[in-house]
């Protein structure tokens, strides 16, 4: 109606061809974090150690995981709640255990936390013990975030010691 | 409606869809990622719906502007607005195939996610539309 001349016309469908790539730009990301939020499960720790330190005068387990994500876009793992099980229950009290920093693990690769699950002085023994017998388990979830999406991350991973 | 005296108008309800289509569908998928981006607000690169809104509401816009009469902006307005749905529709439930769920649990998924993705359609039509009328009315003053 407003575009009878040939040019106005090929300004109108310049418009629109760039709102398109604009629109396709923005959905392509949004469809690959919407993978990821709904695949979060293919999402696992692929390698984990641990071995027995103090820190800050408390006794503890310093934990290192190795999250890998297959989803086609990155996520960012904020903090873990995570315990410490053996085959009779639970040796660490279940605690919100923060990350050094917001790690971002991006699509299709892979990267590693460290954080700390203090033991008290009464179950050292026992968690020496099973992480001797290759017996020790670090559970519970580690939250994430895609883009502003929160998700979480389970944690079941059997423990080798750091350094063999 | 015999065949040999409706033939010359089906070639002409051919050429009339067919531009219909040649303009709704752009348009529409236009306005059906925005409608898509609407649905997702905390997974888009950018916060707000305010530019999920823009992107409908241009949708609707460009119709009459690429179309030279009323009656045919509103053929290919009907054509855009369909289009934007199917468009929402697909890109909200492809994640079920594209991540290979078994069978049953797609089903269940599928029922669930086919109610959860008209939310957006009330937003969708009003931007849609408020775009679409407010182009056909100045452009229809400024041509009087």
């Amino acid at each position: 109606m407003s575009s009878e001349t040939p040019t106005g016309r090929q300004l109108v469908l310049g418009a629109l061809l760039v709102a398109l790539l604009v629109a396709g730009a923005l959905a392509a990301p949004t469809f690959a974090a919407r993978q990821t939020v709904l695949g979060v499960d293919r999402v696992a720790v692929a390698d984990a150690t641990t071995e027995v330190t103090r820190q800050n005068g408390t006794a503890g387990l310093a934990v290192e995981l190795t999250v890998a994500n297959p989803t086609p876009h990155a996520l960012t793992l904020v903090y873990g709640q995570l315990v410490a099980t053996d085959d009779r229950g639970r040796l660490t009290r279940l605690t919100t255990t923060p990350f050094d920093r917001a790690t971002p693990v991006p699509a299709g690769g892979e990267a590693s936390v460290e954080t700390f699950l203090p033991v008290g002085a009464g179950d050292l023994g026992a968690v020496r013990a099973a992480l001797d017998a290759g017996r020790l388990t670090i559970g519970g979830y580690m939250r994430a975030t895609v883009v502003r999406e929160p998700i979480d991350v389970e944690v079941s991973a059997p423990m080798e010691r750091a350094g063999g | 409606m015999s065949a040999p005296t409706t033939r010359p108008q089906w070639g002409g309800r051919v050429r009339a869809l067919s531009r219909a289509v040649s303009v709704g569908l752009p348009s529409g998928v236009l306005a059906g990622l925005g409608a898509f981006l609407l649905s997702q607000p905390s997974l888009t690169p950018v916060a707000g719906t305010t530019l999920p809104l823009v992107l409908v509401a241009l949708g609707g816009g460009f119709v009459p502007l690429l179309t030279d009469r009323l009656r045919r902006s509103v053929a290919a307005m009907l054509c855009a607005y369909a289009t934007g749905i199917a468009v929402h529709l697909g890109a909200y439930v492809a994640p079920l195939w594209v991540l290979s769920y078994p069978p049953s649990a797609r089903d269940l998924l599928l029922l669930r996610f086919l109610g959860e993705a008209p939310t957006v359609v009330f937003q969708y039509t009003l931007a849609f539309f408020a775009a679409y009328l407010l182009v056909v009315t100045i452009s229809g003053y400024l041509s009087a």
